[in-house]
């Protein structure tokens, strides 16, 4: 590189001649990508699914969610897997162990960090909750949103995806329940089309702008893209599609959301067995950083019927809603994961300071 | 705690303690005005003003973007040279169609990611204004600007192909993309950017073999240690 450093001086001219060929290749492939609909992104997995499968090749799930090295699937056993290798679309997983699922939220650290985080996670409250004033945390709130607003079921509307997908109606069945058994529901209609890589980007400002109801959980909708058979099941006596909860792993409250999936999961198994597939600990966010009561329900697949998501939908509120409103849920929205956090802010002020110094110190020499 | 979040709060205890005068004052702001800032996004992230309400539901977020465009225009409009204002918006187009172009290839789906789209975001936007913007200025601006730029974009696919959706612009505030990019931009620009030009031993000539002209803006450092050798 000619010239480094920042305040070099470089005519317009030379300037955007270096960077012009990035610059066209990248606006040609935006507007490319803009005008023809972006279709890479909005590739499903129409041919083909992932399956899961154990030491003994027995398959033990079939999900449109690629699968990654290192995800964790919890069947509706309860026995968990990791994957270890991806041969294909053949994930090849190993049995770790049987989750226990009434563990208490994972620890945080010792006595004196957790007292410091303490500190530090109530002055980040307060700040929240100065612009929060006047609004009542009645610890009985939970909001619902969609992601992927296109996602639908083909059997009930003939397409897979469309500009105000089924799962909307999903949501709003999962609202009357949870509604029904006495929580407070505020779901959002928010579109966050076109179904792309900055789908979870947009829907983050959704969650964010829902968090001010102070919700005690938040659900994000979504439907799966695989044979109908893999979600179909009969509980209570229903046809009903079965529900798979997603959890990701690169969060501040992975830990929290995986416990919170685990309560849901174990309420549901008492009261609906069957209705819960799994719970897939996977790569990413999903904007479950927001808050420690954060899940992501794949329900049923887009080879299912509505009607059948529906169903399964209410059948999942009545178990769970015990859990939702459990003192130790609610209460755990304020915990958070201080450790961690208090220890990412001591790290980057540490590194800030320690670069300062160096690049200071060298400053002075050269003086 | 968001990463957003705890790198505002860190940003924020650094300032405090007196350790980002020097960065500080080759953005031509200072310390109470950099604690404003992070305020206001602070603040501002809970503040949504609506434009339009149709088949697209429009809003401006405060804290989100509002603010760090405002910044940003600031900053730029204080930059030394004219070339340096061209780094800032050449890096922002570039950065806003990267990001652009980075959500149309992936598409970040549940368990289809490496990293979360968040921090892929925020890290590509701070890399590509930082290599392009080279100055603390036009990074930091390129990269808040590129960020919005991908709203823009958004919103103008939306229309085109008359698809209903929410823009809702900078909407998650302080848990936005926009917050790690300027940041992560102006923490490249300090450290690569100073550590180069201490291995390169000062300013380097430009391709035509003339050295930088340009006087470095005088920090409030640099006047403290002048003013103790004249003592």
């Amino acid at each position: 590189m000619t010239c480094i450093r920042h305040e070099c001086h470089r005519s317009w001219r030379s300037c955007l001649s270096r960077t012009a060929p990035l610059i066209i290749a990248v606006v040609t492939l935006v507007f490319g990508f803009l005008l023809q609909g972006a279709a890479f992104a909005e590739h499903e997995l129409s041919d083909g699914y992932y399956t899961l499968v154990d030491e003994a090749d027995n398959e033990i799930f079939h999900t449109a969610i690629v699968l990654l090295p290192g995800d964790v699937f919890i069947d509706e056993d309860n026995s968990t897997y990791e994957v270890v290798t991806i041969d294909g679309q053949t994930a090849r997983a190993r049995l770790s162990k049987a989750a226990t699922l009434d563990n208490r939220e994972e620890a945080t650290g010792g006595s004196t960090v957790s007292q410091l985080s303490g500190i530090v996670e109530s002055i980040s409250r307060s700040i929240s909750q100065l612009f929060l004033a006047g609004q009542q945390q009645t610890g009985k709130t939970v909001v619902l949103y969609n992601t992927h607003s296109d996602e639908s079921y083909a059997p009930s509307s003939g397409t897979s995806t469309k500009d105000w997908g089924d799962v909307y109606k999903v949501a709003a069945a999962f609202e009357q329940a949870l509604k029904k058994h006495g929580l407070d529901v505020v779901r959002s209609t928010d579109n966050h089309n076109p179904h792309d890589g900055g789908a979870y980007t947009r829907s983050r400002r959704t969650l964010a702008r829902l968090l001010k109801e102070r919700p005690v959980a938040a659900f994000d909708i979504h439907r799966d893209a695989v044979p109908p058979e893999v979600y179909r099941a009969t509980v209570q006596g229903e046809d009903v599609t079965r529900i798979t909860l997603v959890i990701g792993q690169q969060n501040q409250t992975r830990g929290q959301n995986l416990t919170f999936a685990k309560k849901l999961k174990s309420a549901a198994d008492s009261k609906a067995p069957g209705l819960i597939k799994g719970i897939l600990w996977a790569q990413g966010n999903y904007n479950q950083d927001m808050l420690p009561r954060a899940s992501l329900m794949e329900v049923g697949a887009h080879t299912n019927n509505l009607e059948e998501a529906e169903r399964a939908v209410g059948i999942f509120a009545s178990a769970v809603v015990p859990i939702i409103l459990s003192a130790e849920s609610a209460s755990g929205l304020q915990q958070g994961s201080p450790g961690r956090s208090l220890a990412w802010i001591v790290g980057i002020i540490i590194v800030g300071s320690v670069c300062y110094v160096l690049i200071n110190s060298r400053r002075r020499q050269r003086q | 705690m968001t990463v957003g979040l705890i790198l505002l709060l860190a940003v924020s205890v650094v300032v405090f303690l007196g350790l980002a005068h020097r960065v500080l004052d080759r953005m031509h702001l200072n310390d109470k005005q950099a604690l404003v800032a992070v305020l206001l996004i602070l603040v501002g992230g809970f503040v949504d003003i609506p434009i339009y309400r149709g088949l697209w539901t429009i809003s401006l977020n405060l804290g989100g973007s509002v603010i760090p465009v405002i910044i940003s225009i600031y900053v730029l409009s204080r930059a030394d040279t004219p070339s340096e204002t061209r780094r800032g918006i050449l890096s922002a187009v570039a950065t806003g169609a990267a990001l652009v172009a980075i959500s149309k290839v992936f598409t970040f789906e549940e368990g289809r990611t490496i990293i979360d789209s968040i921090y892929v975001f925020g890290l590509v936007a701070g890399v590509i204004a930082y290599l392009l913007g080279r100055s603390r200025r036009a990074a930091f601006a390129g990269a808040v600007l590129g960020v919005v730029l991908l709203d823009i974009a958004h919103l103008v696919e939306v229309v085109i192909r008359r698809m209903p959706s929410t823009v809702n612009l900078g909407g998650a505030g302080a848990f936005d993309a926009v917050v790690i990019a300027g940041i992560i931009a102006v923490g490249l620009a300090e450290i690569f950017g100073e550590t180069m030009e201490r291995l390169q031993g000062g300013h380097m000539p430009d391709s035509k073999g003339r050295a930088d002209k340009v006087p470095e803006p005088v920090s409030r450092e640099t006047e403290t240690l002048a003013e103790e050798s004249e003592e």
